[in-house]
C-alpha cells in the first residue's frame, strides 16, 4: 500500500468528514470491547497467563538467533524450503521468484498482516498472478480497492450497508437479501470454485515452533485449511519475531490471543502445519516455502522498542483506542494502524515519514492495559517522542514555546509574574461571563470547547495574601 | 516512615499549574481537607510545574530540570500531595525514567516519589479520612486516565462521594475511557480531541446527571467547556471541591452567580 | 547472503542475553501450567468438553451413542432431521468403512458443494470444547472444512482436559504431529461484518459430534 503517515493531519480532517466511518467504527469496536471484558473477567488465570507469555516471548528474543536455526533445521527436515529476507524487496522476490518457477497464474491468499508488510500484492503482480483474497474481510476490501484498516478486521471501516452494495455489484450471484447471514453467504459461493482451482496459495504464520520447525495459524473462518490444502505449492511469509520454543509453548498465546482479539477462548480453526505432504497423504500441498522475514526486526532487538517484538497482533490496542475509534485504520497511512503502528510504523520505515503518528496518542494507557503480551506502548511512544525530541524533528515554533516555557518554570518567581500576567490577560477575554469562547493563539481549543474563566488571582498569589 | 507520621504527617502540597492559573478554588478545598484529615499542611514556594508538558513532548532535559526543581521543593516532607492524578503520577511514576544515569538524584527521586500521593487516595489509603460534607445533586464520575491506570485511583472517590448528604452517584458509561485532554495533545491534535471530547459529553449526558465530577482538573476543564460549547448548564467539579462543601459557586465554564 | 547478515544481527543484539541453559529456562517457563490456564477436576472432562463444545461461541450439539456400530443409524436420523439427501462424505478409515452404510451413497472424498461427511476426530480437548484432527492417508483435510454438516465422531476416552495434553498424546515430534494437527473448535465463523458472528463463512455451517462412550 501507498504509505501516507506523512500527511496523517489531512488523513485525520478526511476521516472525520467521512460520516459512515464513525457508525462503522462504533459498532465494531463497542462490541469487540464488551466481549474482550466479557471472556477476560471469565478466566480467572488470565493475569498469569498474561505474565507468562511475557516471559516466554522474552526468553525466546534473548535467544532468537538460536530459536530461528533450530526451526530452519526442523522445517528443512520436514521437507520445507526456507528462505530468509531482510527486506519487503527481498521478500517479495523471494515469493514472485516461486511463482514464476511454477508457472502459476492464480493464488489464493489468507490474510497476514506480514504479507501486508511486505506488500505481497505488489510481488503477485510483478509474477503475473491473480490474487485471490480468501478472508471475507480481505475479499471485501480487495472488491473494494481499500487497504486494510484494522489488523484483525481489515474492513471495519465498511458498514453492513456498504458492503451489501458492494456485492451487489461484484459478486456473480449476489444474495436479495441485506442481512450479515446473506452477504456471507453470497461470499461463500463466490470464493468456493477459487479454493479448489488455484495454483498457489500463500500465507502467514501467528507462531513458528522452534523445536519442530511446525508453523500455526489461526482463523475463525477455516479459510487457511481451505486455501493452502488444494494447491500444488504453499508459500508462508512469516516475520522473525513469530518464534516460540515449543507447541506448548505456542498453547499459551493460543489462549490469549483470541480473547484479546475477538473475546472467544480459541479460534474456531488452529492448525499446526509440519511440512508438505508426506506419503500416502491425499491431500495437501506438494511444495513448502518458508520465507522469513527481517525488515527492522533484529535493529528494534537492539533498542529501545525491543518489547514491541513481543506484539501477537491480537489488535485489542487499536480496539480500545480513542483515536482509533474516532478517524479509524487508515489515517494512519500505514499497514500497521493504532497504537502498535504507531510504534512499528517509525520502527520498520522511518521516524521522519510518520512524525505524528508518536505524538497523536494521549497516552491514557488503555493500549497498554489490554495488551496480552504487556507491551508498555505509551512508554515507546513517549520515548519514540524523545527521539524525535533529540533529533531536531519538532517545529522551530514548537521548540521555542517548550524553551521559553522551560526557562520560566524553573524559575519560580519568573513563573508566578508569567501567571499572573495571563491570569489577568484570561480574564480580560472573559468579561466576567464564566468563560472564553476565544483566545488568541489557542483557536484549537476555542473552535469547540470554551475555556473555563480562571479565579481572579493565582493560587499562589491568594496563598499569598492569606497567610 | 515511622508510624507517627500517619497521625500528624507534614504534608507538602503541590498544587499542579492548571489549578495554580485556573481554579485555585481547587487548591483551597484540598488545604482545607488535608487539614481535617489531621495534616500539617505546607505550600513550599519553590514549586512551578511537574514537567508533563516537557516529558511528554520528549524534552527529557528540561523535565529533568524542573524533577530536580520539584524533587528539592518537596524531599522535606512526610507526603507530597497533588490534587491530579495526572501530575502525581509524573512524580510518582515516570520521574524514575528520568535518572537511570545519576545515582545520586536516582536515590532522592525514588525517596520522593514513593511518599506522593493523588489527594483523593491518600486521604482515604493514608489518613482514612471521612469527609462531612452535604451535595444537592445526582452526579456522574470520570476516571482521568493516569491517576485510574498509574495510580489505581477508582474506589476512593466513590467511598467518599458515597458518604456526601443528598449526593447520589449514577454510573457513567465509558467511565474509564480518555475524554481526548491529553494535555499538550489537545492543542497539538485538536480535531482529534474535539472528535474524543464529543464521544465523552454524549455519554455524560445520557446519564441525566445535573453534575461531574473528576480528579483532573485538565479532564474537566475540557468535557466542562465542551459541555459549556454545548449549550449544556451542567455543574462540573473537581471531587475534591464537593468533598470541602466548597461546590456552592459556579461550576467549572460556569457562569459566576455572585 | 541475508540469512547469515540477519543472524549476526541479532546475535549482536543479543550478545548479553543469551541463557547458558536455553532448554532448561524455556521449560522452567511453562513448568506450572495450571496457573495459567483453565482448571477443572479430572472426573469432569467429560462434562466440561460438552459444555464448551456446545456453548453459544462454539454452537456444535453432541450426541451420545453407546458403540460405533450404532452411528449409521444415528447419522440417518439426523439427515432424515435436517431433511437432507442420504449422501455421505466419508472419512476413508476403516473403523468408519466397514460399518453397515447401506441405504446411503458413501463417497470417500469430498466435493466442492459437499452437503455432508462424517469424520473421526483423533482427540478432543475438554478446556476449550475442540476436536483434534491429524492428517494421515486415512485422514484428509478437506473432508473437515469442505461439507456445510461437519458430522465428527470421538471416543470418549479420547477426551484430554488440554492443548497440552494432546500434544502428548500424539508425541511432540513433527514426525508424530503428521503433516498437520487441525484443531477445530465449532464451525466455520465471522465477524468481518461490523462484528456480527455469522456462521458457516466459508467451511461447515453445523457441526454434530457423536461421543462414543465404549
Amino acid at each position: 500500500m501507498k504509505q501516507t503517515s506523512h500527511q496523517f493531519s489531512e488523513n485525520v480532517t478526511r476521516a472525520l468528514a467521512e460520516p459512515t466511518l464513525k457508525i462503522a467504527l462504533d459498532r465494531t469496536t463497542t462490541l469487540l470491547r464488551t466481549r474482550r471484558a466479557k471472556v477476560i473477567d471469565a478466566f480467572p488465570e488470565y493475569a498469569k497467563a498474561r505474565e507468562t507469555a511475557q516471559k516466554i516471548k522474552d526468553h525466546t528474543l534473548d535467544n532468537l538467533g538460536h530459536y530461528l536455526r533450530q526451526f530452519e533445521e526442523n522445517a528443512i527436515a520436514s521437507g520445507a524450503q526456507v528462505y530468509w529476507a531482510a527486506t519487503p524487496a527481498e521478500a517479495r522476490k523471494t515469493v514472485t521468484d516461486i511463482c514464476k518457477a511454477e508457472g502459476a497464474k492464480t493464488a489464493t491468499r489468507v490474510k497476514s498482516m506480514l504479507g501486508e508488510e511486505i506488500g505481497i500484492g505488489e510481488a503477485l503482480a510483478d509474477a503475473g498472478v491473480e490474487r485471490i483474497e480468501t478472508d471475507l474481510a480481505e475479499h471485501i476490501i480487495q472488491l473494494a480497492g481499500d487497504p486494510p484498516s484494522h489488523i484483525v478486521m481489515p474492513a471495519m471501516h465498511k458498514t453492513q450497508e456498504q458492503v451489501a452494495e458492494l456485492f451487489a455489484a461484484k459478486h456473480k450471484e449476489p444474495s436479495e437479501e441485506q442481512d450479515v447471514t446473506s452477504l456471507v453467504g453470497s461470499a461463500r459461493r463466490e470464493l468456493r470454485a477459487k479454493f479448489m482451482n488455484a495454483d498457489i496459495s500463500i500465507s502467514g504464520a501467528n507462531f513458528l515452533i522452534a523445536d519442530t520447525g511446525s508453523f500455526v495459524t489461526v482463523t475463525n473462518e477455516g479459510n487457511a485449511e481451505l486455501t493452502t490444502t488444494p494447491p500444488k505449492t504453499h508459500i508462508v511469509t512469516v516475520g522473525i519475531e513469530k518464534i516460540v520454543p515449543s507447541l506448548k509453548h505456542a498453547a499459551v498465546f493460543l489462549r490469549l490471543l483470541s480473547r484479546a482479539a475477538i473475546g472467544t477462548e480459541i479460534t474456531q480453526y488452529t492448525t499446526f502445519f509440519n511440512g508438505p505432504k508426506r506419503d500416502g497423504d491425499r491431500d495437501g500441498p506438494e511444495n513448502l516455502h518458508i520465507v522469513l522475514v527481517d525488515n527492522h526486526r533484529s535493529d528494534m532487538l537492539s533498542d529501545f522498542l525491543r518489547p514491541m517484538l513481543r506484539c501477537i497482533r491480537c489488535g485489542a490496542c487499536m480496539n480500545h483506542c480513542p483515536v482509533y475509534a474516532a478517524v479509524g485504520g487508515h489515517a494512519y497511512g500505514a499497514v500497521y494502524p493504532g497504537p502498535m503502528g504507531s510504534v512499528l510504523t517509525p520502527a520498520m520505515t522511518g521516524l521522519k515519514g510518520s512524525k505524528d503518528l508518536p505524538n497523536a496518542c494521549t497516552l491514557n494507557g488503555r493500549c497498554r492495559e489490554v495488551c496480552p503480551v504487556n507491551i508498555p506502548l505509551t512508554d515507546m511512544l513517549r520515548a519514540l517522542r524523545a527521539k524525535q525530541f533529540d533529533e531536531g524533528m519538532p517545529t522551530p515554533m514548537t521548540k521555542w514555546a517548550l524553551r521559553l516555557w522551560g526557562v520560566m518554570a524553573t524559575r519560580p518567581a519568573l513563573y508566578r509574574f508569567g501567571t499572573g500576567v495571563s491570569n489577568m490577560a484570561l480574564r480580560l477575554l472573559a468579561r466576567g461571563r464564566g468563560k472564553i469562547t476565544s483566545v488568541p493563539l489557542a483557536g484549537g481549543w476555542t473552535r469547540t470547547r470554551d475555556l473555563p474563566e480562571p479565579e481572579a488571582g493565582t493560587f499562589m498569589q491568594q496563598y499569598k495574601k492569606r497567610r | 516512615m515511622d508510624a507517627g507520621h500517619d497521625t500528624n504527617p507534614r504534608v507538602g502540597f503541590f498544587v499542579t499549574c492548571i489549578v495554580d492559573a485556573m481554579r485555585p478554588n481547587i487548591g483551597f478545598a484540598s488545604l482545607k481537607l488535608l487539614e481535617e484529615a489531621g495534616c500539617t499542611v505546607e505550600v513550599p514556594a519553590a514549586q512551578t510545574c511537574c514537567g508533563q508538558p516537557a516529558f511528554n513532548s520528549g524534552d527529557d532535559a528540561t523535565t529533568k530540570r524542573l524533577a530536580k526543581q520539584v524533587i528539592e521543593a518537596f524531599e522535606p516532607y512526610d507526603y507530597i500531595v497533588v490534587p491530579s492524578g495526572s501530575c502525581a503520577s509524573m512524580i510518582r511514576s515516570h520521574y524514575g525514567e528520568l535518572f537511570d544515569d545519576d545515582p545520586a538524584w536516582r536515590d532522592r527521586q525514588r525517596v520522593v516519589s514513593a511518599k506522593t500521593w493523588e489527594i483523593l487516595s491518600f486521604l482515604t489509603d493514608v489518613m482514612k479520612y471521612a469527609p462531612k460534607a452535604s451535595y444537592a445533586g445526582t452526579a456522574t464520575y470520570h476516571d482521568s486516565c493516569s491517576g485510574l491506570r498509574d495510580l489505581g485511583v477508582h474506589d476512593q472517590p466513590r467511598a467518599l462521594l458515597g458518604q456526601v448528604d443528598g449526593l447520589s452517584l449514577v454510573p457513567l458509561e465509558g467511565n474509564n475511557e480518555c475524554c481526548g485532554f491529553g494535555g499538550t495533545f489537545c492543542v497539538k491534535y485538536p480535531e482529534l480531541s474535539t472528535a474524543i471530547v464529543t464521544d465523552k459529553t454524549t455519554k455524560i449526558k445520557a446519564t441525566k446527571a445535573d453534575t461531574l465530577l473528576g480528579g483532573d482538573m485538565g479532564c474537566l476543564m475540557n468535557m466542562a467547556g465542551k459541555l459549556s460549547r454545548e449549550g449544556e448548564d451542567m455543574r462540573v467539579f473537581h471531587t475534591i471541591e464537593v468533598l470541602a462543601g466548597m461546590a456552592d459557586g459556579p461550576g467549572i465554564c460556569a457562569p459566576k452567580l455572585k | 547472503m541475508s540469512r547469515d547478515a540477519i543472524l549476526r544481527k541479532i546475535d549482536n543484539a543479543n550478545a548479553v542475553r543469551m541463557s547458558s541453559d536455553v532448554a532448561a529456562a524455556a521449560a522452567a517457563l511453562i513448568a506450572e501450567p495450571d496457573g495459567y490456564r483453565a482448571t477443572f477436576a479430572p472426573q469432569s472432562v467429560y462434562d466440561r468438553f460438552v459444555a464448551k463444545a456446545t456453548s453459544e461461541t462454539v454452537t456444535a450439539t453432541v450426541e451420545d451413542i453407546a458403540s460405533l456400530e450404532a452411528l449409521p443409524e444415528a447419522v440417518a436420523a439426523y439427515i432424515a432431521n435436517n431433511e437432507l439427501v442420504p449422501r455421505i462424505a466419508l472419512q476413508p478409515r476403516d473403523s468408519l468403512t466397514e460399518l453397515n452404510w447401506s441405504g446411503f451413497e458413501t463417497v470417500d472424498q469430498a466435493q466442492m458443494n459437499e452437503t455432508l461427511a462424517v469424520t473421526f476426530a483423533d482427540a478432543a480437548i475438554a478446556e476449550t470444547g475442540s476436536l483434534v484432527f491429524r492428517t494421515a492417508p486415512d485422514a484428509p483435510v478437506l473432508l473437515n472444512f469442505l461439507p456445510l454438516h461437519h458430522l465428527v465422531v470421538v471416543r470418549r476416552s479420547s477426551i484430554l482436559p488440554h492443548m497440552e495434553d494432546a500434544f502428548d498424546h500424539f508425541g511432540t515430534t513433527a514426525d508424530a504431529q503428521r503433516r498437520s494437527l487441525n484443531v477445530i473448535t465449532g464451525t466455520s465463523g465471522t465477524a468481518d461484518i461490523e462484528a456480527k458472528n455469522v456462521r458457516g463463512a466459508h467451511g461447515p455451517r453445523f457441526m454434530h459430534i457423536y461421543c462414543v462412550t465404549d
